[in-house]
């Protein structure tokens, strides 16, 4: 074991200090550490004071310090990664074995100490813990409190504790402890499996769904925080109520380095390993407030924390008897939210799968991001309100119906008089103008509507005789194409952009590149026609997800032509009206308003005294234009088009070049042909002359076998 | 010194060569050599041993080339063989690796291999529809008409 001189520690470090002396492991011992607390004690070391260093247990640790000796005023450092005792911790071992620091301890060295940045979850339980005191504790500096269960309430039911909480009983503060529990190489994996349960309480094991952050270290680090903020005191002095900021407690010390933690955590004496913040909630007119605890217990819940009420209940039931009720899980629910309710630990059997085999394992890696997606495998087209003009009458008509929709509207095979009556029918209005539009489809609008009530048409009152089937909303509807996968020829990264590509063709919507999403999937297109505006959109789905949606027009607008009835009309009863002295029975009716009364009257007329020219000329207008579509005369049918570059790889070329790898991986656990990347050749170049150690990493980065 | 003289068919750049003791003799190294460069003055018979172990040093040597210095003995320049000399470390050792023979991700884009110019074109058609087929093309037209 090496030990890095203490001098030049402290120097790189800044913080010598000639009352305390520092080691540390060099970092490739540490990086290989795997076993109990060491102990590393430097020989030469002042006779004044005695030092002893411990590396804390896990590979993250770097160094930990403390000293043996009492004295600490003239103490100052500010560690990033550890955190000495503010008193001898071989002192506070035969109590409860956790320590507490004073005020003035805190607030005069420890301004700076931070919770241990980096943490091997696998070697460790934390156990907040609980501790309430009433309204007549000197909370401050802890002297004379009371234990909730001390005061005679029992905690060894949490619906007790809550109880009392939500009528405010007298809970003028309370600690949370937080407790780390060491485990040994694997004896204790039952307790350490119960730790991984409840960051994700009622699931299999956290690594299927790590909650909540992608680092214990921001886990441990938020928790801080949370506490930095809230920290507070209500010891039921006026000046408490209002959650003011208390620096005084704080927490503070790591008690990782106990000589045999699995001894004492196995005896049921204090727990081996402490980690102790201490901390104080608000309080309001000298109560706890209600909605403090919630936010401490879903932090507890959402850190992944076990918690009990007491100290004495952490230390002496619940470390011994998991089983017990006097340890609490916050039960989390799919969202993250705290449910309300806590786990006790006959509900964790299931985490049974979780194989911690020793505690050199690799520290589990969670996903960076908690992933809070309603993923789905399916997606629906449809479902919303569709605007449609519910003004209008819609209907589907054959194409001979829109033929004879067209001479009706030009006349082409009326008389004179029935082209007059029909004008009169219409009140004068161009029949033309309650056209709104005329579109033509692809296909068979009622096959895809499924519509079967008929209607003759009708413009205003003037009913065409046309019987059509009425188009009912919603006015859009689709059809589907299907049976065409994507294959994967090669099974490597050639079946991806940009060596593969893919385009597809989709009638009246145009080709369109895909991206890589489909490779390997069932491709299928819905496309959907909207009959009020004659366009479509196709939704190209993989596997049943829509991922690509693409525009079209499909409906062909056809202009319609048509007699403009309401001038013939017009000057039809001009001339009428110009022939003084005319048939009584002509005036009568069109006093009376009866057209038909007029039309006998006209019938007459007509023969000598009207102006012919009047009634026989004609107006014609047009209602729409044509939008054409070329798209008509291309492929009806989709079609996929796969582009795939021709991969060229001689079948040695592994063994000659090597397959790109990116791997960190121990040498003797590949086979053939190896490249590396700046190969670190410092722990084997005792003896190696300098023009070796550069030979070979030309070989390990140049390629070598294995 | 004492040197062992072996034969090896592996590949030069292989860690773990597979060596067959041919000989075990005391040699005394050429004056001019070197501990990463030595020579040896060998019976000419051992030239067919092309790697050698030398305890002293602790160290492989591939046999560099070989020159005749009179009809029974040749001198026999050799060069270190780092990775075999250093193959116990250098395998329990962990390394980035970058390329590998057989321990691959068959989907981590690799840009040294390379393709042929020429593409190939696939075309899947897709089956369903009602487009344009003429046993559909019936009341195909859709009218709307001014007031409900």
């Amino acid at each position: 074991m090496t030990l890095t001189p203490i001098q030049d520690f402290l120097q790189a470090n800044m913080q010598y200090n000639e009352n305390y002396s520092y080691c540390r492991l060099n970092g490739e011992e540490l990086g290989t550490y795997n076993g109990f607390d060491k102990i590393v004690s430097r020989e030469n070391r002042n006779d004044d004071l005695k030092y002893t260093f411990k590396r804390m247990q896990g590979t993250y640790y770097r160094y930990l310090l403390y000293k043996e000796s009492d004295n600490i005023q003239s103490v100052m450092f500010k560690p990033s990664d550890y955190k000495p005792s503010a008193t001898p911790l071989e002192n506070t071992w035969g109590g409860t074995g956790i320590l507490t620091a004073t005020t003035l301890d805190f607030g005069q060295y420890y301004n700076d100490i931070k919770i241990v940045t980096d943490f091997n979850y696998k070697e460790f339980c934390m156990l907040p813990v609980f501790r309430v005191f009433n309204g007549t504790t000197d909370v401050t500096n802890q002297v004379g409190a009371v234990l909730y269960d001390v005061n005679g309430i029992s905690y060894t039911d949490y619906a007790h504790f809550i109880w009392h909480r939500e009528h405010k009983h007298d809970f003028t503060s309370f600690y949370m402890y937080l407790v780390m529990y060491k485990s040994d190489n694997g004896n204790l994996r039952t307790r350490q499996k119960y730790f991984v349960c409840c960051s994700y309480a009622g699931k299999t094991n956290w690594i299927d769904k790590p909650y909540p952050d992608n680092n214990y270290s921001n886990v441990i680090t938020g928790l801080w925080n949370t506490m930095d903020l809230w920290t507070g005191s209500c010891d039921g002095s006026e000046g408490s109520r209002d959650g003011r900021i208390n620096p005084g407690h704080y927490a503070y010390c790591n008690n990782f380095y106990r000589d045999n933690p699995q001894s004492d955590f196995e005896s049921g004496a204090n727990p081996a390993i402490l980690e102790v913040p201490i901390y104080e909630f608000n309080c309001e007119n000298g109560r706890m407030k209600t909605d403090t605890i919630d936010i401490v217990i879903k932090n507890l819940a959402n850190y992944g924390f076990m918690w009990a009420e007491t100290v004495a209940k952490a230390i002496h039931y619940g470390i011994d008897d998991f089983d017990s009720t006097n340890v609490h899980i916050g039960e989390i629910d799919d969202n993250g939210n705290i449910t309300g309710q806590d786990f006790g630990w006959e509900n964790l059997e299931n985490a049974n799968n979780f194989g911690w085999e020793n505690s050199s394992d690799h520290a589990p890696q969670p996903d960076p991001d908690v992933d809070r997606n309603n993923y789905i495998t399916q997606v629906s087209i449809g479902g919303g309100v569709y605007p449609y003009n519910k003004a209008d009458r819609w209907y589907i008509l054959t194409e001979a119906q829109a033929i004879s929709l067209g001479d009706k509207l030009y006349n082409a095979d009326e008389t004179t008089l029935n082209k007059y009556l029909n004008g009169l029918k219409l009140f004068g209005e161009n029949p033309i103008n309650a056209i709104m539009q005329l579109t033509v489809y692809p296909f068979d609008v009622k096959a895809l509507t499924n519509a079967t009530a008929t209607e003759s048409i009708k413009f205003g009152t003037a009913d065409l005789g046309i019987n059509a089937y009425k188009l009912l909303p919603p006015f859009n509807s689709y059809m589907s194409f299907s049976g065409v996968k994507v294959p994967s020829k090669y099974h490597d990264f050639w079946d991806f952009e940009p060596y593969t590509n893919l385009y597809i063709y989709i009638p009246y919507c145009g080709v369109h590149k895909l991206s890589g999403a489909y490779i390997g999937k069932e491709i299928t297109i819905d496309l959907i026609v909207e009959f009020s505006t004659g366009t479509c959109c196709a939704c190209v789905s993989a596997d049943g997800i829509i991922v690509d949606y693409f525009n079209g027009k499909i409906g062909v607008n056809i202009p319609v032509t048509g007699d403009n009835a309401s001038a013939f009309t017009s000057r039809v009863n001009s001339s009428i009206m110009n022939l003084a002295g005319s048939a009584v029975t002509t005036a009568g009716g069109a006093l009376t308003g009866n057209p038909f009364a007029i039309a006998g009257g006209v019938a007459g007329l007509a023969q000598g005294a009207l102006d012919i020219s009047q009634v026989n000329s004609t107006d014609f207008s047009v209602s729409g234009s044509s939008s054409g579509n070329i798209d008509t005369i291309k492929p009806q049918y989709p079609y996929l088009i796969i582009e795939r570059n021709t991969k060229l790889v001689p079948s040695n070329y592994g063994h000659s070049i090597g397959y790109n790898v990116q791997k960190y991986e121990r040498l003797g656990d590949l086979d053939g042909f190896t490249t590396v990347f700046n190969p670190d050749l410092s722990d084997i170049a005792d003896d190696m002359s300098t023009d070796e150690i550069e030979e070979l990493k030309s070989i390990l980065i140049g390629g070598f076998y294995v | 010194m004492e040197i062992y003289f072996y034969k090896t068919s592996s590949e030069l750049k292989e860690v773990n060569k597979d060596c067959e003791l041919i000989e075990r003799k005391e040699c005394s190294l050429i004056n001019d050599t070197d501990r990463t460069n030595p020579s040896l003055t060998i019976d000419k018979s051992l030239i067919n041993s092309n790697i050698i172990f030398i305890p002293s040093f602790g160290r492989w040597y591939n046999l560099a080339s070989v020159e005749r210095t009179n009809n029974n003995w040749v001198r026999a320049n050799y060069h270190v063989d780092l990775l075999m000399s250093f193959k116990d470390e250098l395998l329990e050792k962990y390394f980035l690796i970058n390329r590998q023979e057989s321990n691959l991700n068959p989907y981590l884009i690799d840009n040294m291999q390379s393709c042929a110019a020429e593409k190939e074109i696939l075309i899947a058609k897709f089956d369903g529809g009602i487009l344009n087929n003429s046993n559909t093309l019936s009341n195909n037209y859709v009218l709307e008409v001014a007031g409900a």
